[in-house]
């Protein structure tokens, strides 16, 4: 692990209690019956340590040496790319009925996922070219 | 840009980790840096400089403009 580790443990926290929360609302909401406001309240519970996630990873971003920024900078397009083929690929295959056309509820949790596999993905490429 | 980094280390009997603790940077910077295959930014070549006190320009040789300057890492003499 770099030296830049100690910023990312607790993104990795936050991500799993999101993670976590999510799970938990979901059975909450399956068993209980809960009036408007709360439940309201009780499903955007997860995007609190989401939204902690995020700014931790941006203090992680600014702490990092310059080359790891430009390796990071690096792997964010290679993501964004993958994920812009992957979604306007399916789209088009989908629309050709090629492929089933998927309700956008069943999308984003995959579409999270890819998100998170590419830019690993593009991490481990980026830095090959760097060693 | 050519650099000396690697040869002004091994002077000092520094590893990649021990020069990368000085200068705040990841080990893995300190080595791409010495392969060339990355050039630092001016304020971390200014910080390698007042580290080794030496001044910037004896470090870093930025080569012809054709790109096929001389080897920094080679010394006035051809040896290195």
């Amino acid at each position: 692990l770099s030296r830049f580790s100690d910023k990312l443990f607790p993104v990795v926290g936050l991500a799993v209690l999101s993670a976590v929360l999510t799970v938990a609302v979901a059975w909450v909401d399956r068993a209980v019956e809960l009036p408007g406001a709360v439940h309201v309240a009780l499903t955007a519970l997860p995007l609190v340590p989401l939204a902690a996630m995020f700014f931790g990873i941006a203090r992680w971003i600014e702490a990092l040496d310059e080359l790891q920024r430009l390796i990071h900078l690096e792997a964010f397009v290679f993501q964004f790319s993958a994920t812009g083929l992957l979604v306007m690929g399916y789209g088009t295959l989908a629309r050709a009925g090629l492929l089933p056309d998927l309700p956008v509820s069943r999308v984003f949790p995959g579409l999270w996922l890819a998100v998170f596999v590419f830019w690993a993905l593009g991490l481990a490429l980026v830095r090959r070219k760097y060693r | 840009v050519n650099n000396r980094l690697r040869l002004l280390r091994a002077e000092r009997r520094w590893s990649q980790a021990e020069l990368a603790d000085r200068l705040g940077v990841s080990r893995q910077t300190v080595n791409a840096i010495e392969t060339g295959k990355y050039d630092p930014s001016l304020p971390l070549a200014f910080a390698m400089a007042r580290l080794f006190e030496q001044p910037i320009e004896t470090i870093f040789d930025p080569g012809s403009e054709d790109g096929s300057g001389r080897d920094a890492t080679v010394g006035g003499d051809g040896t290195r």
